[in-house]
């Protein structure tokens, strides 16, 4: 059993701002979203000038660099990796797989995208603080690294939503 | 004293910048921009405002983790203070107490790793026992010599060389960093630790800086015959000098094999006691 305290959610999101360590989860991709992940965090683009530092445990990570459509097989251990991160927990979510599964959506083998894992975290008491949507097939690491200061609140939101609805007939 | 106190505390608050600094370097001779050099500093403090999350052993473990930094404390202080007189003219018990120290500092980080439920944690902590076993009597050894102030100027010299190279691989860097490795090998020793308690470790690792880059320093300030508080202020400021070496070194360094960087070592610090042991008996 592990003891948790509790925390000042804010406080902690602001210094986070200028300290971003980050864990690579991958949840069942075809690989090449994680190759671009990888380039992300190649001395070409330099993330370590936004104090980006790629860990290699759930427990010092701030942010999730999340890929894959969670197959069946991933989901315990995916569902662990993120409760093992102590809080407050940002998941950046990357590529079609991980934003809906991808050309994946609908098969027996896998979850269908971090929506619907978002619904098992929440049935197993695991909160997750702040997520972004990340897509491209594979994601480019320019926008990995965009995705990466909207989430910590460094830039504003170009795109919007908008909700469409389809007509019959 | 009281200026040891002071050098003490002022390269405490300073050990981050350096690691900073060392960051900043290193981006530069990947030619890329880097972080800011307070980014440890924010690291740190980053860590202090997360969850609390005590790995399984409790209050036991997180006692572990902040003796390894009071005992790293105690040793820099005590550096410190051999500074405001010359390394040559420290006391037997100074010398021993210093010693003891750094041993202590190794083996609570080994206690520290094996005692986690975790088998990455155990696997760095023997890693962490290899390394101290490699390095940790040379330094000993070297220490005390330099410390007696016997010898002559080739004996003190090589002497030197055995510290230096030994506190090198006692500060954790490239490719003596294996007890806590990097994100390829699935981390090591603090794999468990999380938040303020990660943060507690974060810093000790950059005070193992601090105490190998100040004892190198210490050892060579002590050639120029400085003493008193002109010796002490020469120490504080060849301090991040010594930190640049180290921060050069490493980076070259940094594509080496790990299994030929601890054969290496081995055969570097034995041809150096060879060469100590010969030039004491032959009297040079
Ligand atoms: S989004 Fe495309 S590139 Fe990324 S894991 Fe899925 S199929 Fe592969």
């Amino acid at each position: 059993m592990l003891e948790v305290s509790s925390v000042n959610i804010a406080k902690a999101l602001r210094a986070i701002k200028k300290s971003v360590w980050v864990y690579h989860l991958n949840s069942g991709s075809c690989n090449a979203c994680d190759i671009e992940v990888l380039d992300a965090l190649t001395p070409y683009f330099d993330v370590e000038r936004f104090g980006i530092k790629l860990v290699g445990s759930p427990r010092h990570a701030d942010v999730i660099l999340f890929t894959g459509p969670v197959t069946r097989e991933s989901l315990p251990k995916v569902v662990k990796t993120i409760k093992a991160m102590p809080r407050p927990r940002l998941i950046l979510v990357l590529g079609s797989c991980g934003i809906g599964g991808g050309i994946w959506w609908d098969t027996y083998s896998t979850l269908g995208g971090f929506k619907k894992l978002e619904e098992i975290l929440r049935e197993n008491g695991v909160e997750v603080d702040r997520v972004v949507y990340v897509p491209g097939c594979p994601v480019r690491p320019e926008a990995i690294i965009y995705g990466m200061l909207l989430l910590l609140g460094l830039v504003e939101q170009k795109s919007k939503r908008v909700e469409v609805v389809a007509s019959e007939g | 004293m009281l200026y040891s106190v002071a050098a003490a505390v002022l390269s405490l608050a300073l050990a981050p910048v350096y690691d900073g600094l060392e960051r900043k370097i290193r981006a530069a001779i990947h030619t890329r921009i880097g972080p800011p050099i307070l980014q440890t500093w924010y690291d740190i403090l980053k860590l202090f405002t997360k969850e609390i999350v005590v790995p399984v052993g409790g209050a036991w473990y997180t006692l572990v983790t902040a003796l390894e930094l009071l005992a790293l404390i105690a040793s820099s202080a005590i550096l410190y203070h051999i500074s405001s007189y010359g390394l040559g003219h420290a006391t037997l018990l100074e010398s021993v107490a210093f010693i003891v120290l750094t041993s202590v500092v190794a083996t609570l980080a080994i206690v520290r790793a094996v005692s986690q439920n975790n088998v990455f944690s155990v696997v760095g902590g023997f890693r962490e026992f290899s390394l101290m076993l490699s390095a940790e009597p040379f330094l000993a050894v070297s220490f005390l010599l330099l410390a007696s102030g016997a010898g002559s100027l080739a004996s003190k010299s090589i002497a030197t060389a055995v510290l230096a190279v030994s506190s090198y691989v006692i500060s954790g860097r490239v490719p003596y960093d294996i007890a806590e490795a990097e994100p390829e090998l699935a981390s090591g020793v603090n794999i468990e630790l999380a938040g303020p308690l990660l943060g507690l470790a974060t810093i000790s690792s950059v005070l193992k800086k601090l105490v190998s880059a100040t004892l190198t320093a210490l050892a060579l300030i002590s050639f120029v015959g400085l003493s008193g508080l002109s010796s002490l202020t020469a120490v504080v400021i060849a301090t991040p000098v010594v930190w640049l070496v180290h921060t050069v070194v490493s980076t070259i360094l940094g594509r080496s094999r790990v299994d030929l960087a601890i054969r290496f070592l081995y055969v570097l610090l034995f041809f150096l006691s060879s060469a100590l042991v010969l030039s004491f008996g032959l009297g040079l």
